[in-house]
């Protein structure tokens, strides 16, 4: 398992960025993180003309329980489950999810078909959050805004390369 | 302003082709909350898409309104200028490098490539990297991909990178 990296950014005079990784162990908290990430923060800004302008620690997930998780013969990932959901400040969401299972769309439209069990799920886990120990964490907007409405799900097409 | 948490999943297809997608999800929850609602979400992702998860991960944005950063760059800092650093780790063989961009030409040893690796800064930062930063109950020090902690600084040049 790839241990965590904190990732700062810095940028230069001429409003170009770079980032640059430092690597740390598995253990810490997100605050001790915290307090590593902005001490280092101080001792890397004071050796460049750049300045750094903000960090973030990254972390991998072990995803080795999932079930089900081949990918199928013809599967593609410029096939998209769009979905648009609304924040609780009226802010617009979108998900794209590629590589969607032609099986969850409506038969003669374009809509994902929000009464199939695996789509009703995964609104269901947007919309109201996903269960985890001692709490609840619902997805939300850059801004941290809740979201709590879904405004569409659609069959999508998109170059691949791009965001899913 | 530090923003929302970032999730993202990874995706290969049958033809191997990749992309992603990310959701966010707010702040103040643990490591270990995160790491559950990544596998959770990522089994129901998988649910509905015939598509390969090929990695799941989340990022925390940092506050570092405590640090000492200068308020702008300074006048014709680049981020080509780089500082490369390589590092030994406890596992003999076992290397790291790492790149600053944007250096402070003054760090330079007149007349090399090489940093000075006696100016004060530098010096801290070194020591930072080899014998970690004191943190509550406890010191991070740096590792390389592998976990291997990093002890020894082999060099530490100038060099130039296209942006």
């Amino acid at each position: 398992m790839p241990v965590p990296q904190v990732i700062y950014t810095v940028i230069d005079d001429d409003g170009d960025r770079a980032t640059t990784t430092i690597n740390i162990p598995t253990g810490f908290s997100l605050s001790q993180i915290g307090e590593f990430g902005a001490a280092m923060a101080t001792l890397i800004d004071a050796i460049l003309d750049g300045k750094v302008e903000s960090a973030e620690v990254s972390f991998s997930v072990d995803i080795s329980g999932l079930t089900n998780n081949i990918a199928g013969g013809s599967s593609d990932v410029e096939e998209i489950g769009a979905f648009k959901f609304t924040t609780a400040d009226g802010y617009p969401v979108n998900i794209n999810l590629p590589g969607l299972d032609e099986g969850m769309v409506a038969v003669g439209t374009d809509d994902l078909d929000q009464a199939l069990p695996a789509v009703a799920a995964f609104i269901t886990a947007i919309e109201t959050g996903v269960a985890v120990t001692a709490g609840t964490i619902s997805p939300c907007d850059v801004g941290e805004s809740d979201i709590i409405a879904t405004n569409s799900a659609r069959e999508r097409f998109r170059a691949s390369g791009k965001r899913g | 302003m530090v923003l929302a948490v970032s999730v993202r999943f990874d995706f290969v297809d049958g033809k191997g082709k990749t992309s992603f997608t990310k959701i966010r999800v707010p702040n103040g929850f643990s490591i270990a909350q995160y790491t559950e609602f990544a596998q959770g979400m990522g089994q129901l992702i998988t649910d509905l898409t015939q598509s390969r998860i090929t990695r799941a991960g989340f990022s925390v944005g940092l506050d570092l309104s405590s640090a000492t950063i200068k308020a702008a760059p300074v006048v014709f800092a680049d981020i080509a200028q780089k500082v490369m650093f390589g590092f030994s780790t406890v596992l003999a063989g076992f290397r790291t490098k790492m790149k600053l961009p944007a250096l402070n030409e003054s760090k330079v040893t007149a007349g090399s490539d090489a940093i000075n690796q006696a100016d004060p800064d530098v010096a801290a930062f070194v020591t930072a990297m080899e014998n970690g930063v004191v943190v509550t109950l406890g010191t991070i020090s740096p590792t390389d991909q592998r976990g291997n902690d990093v002890n020894n600084t082999d060099y530490a040049k100038e060099l130039f990178r296209k942006t």
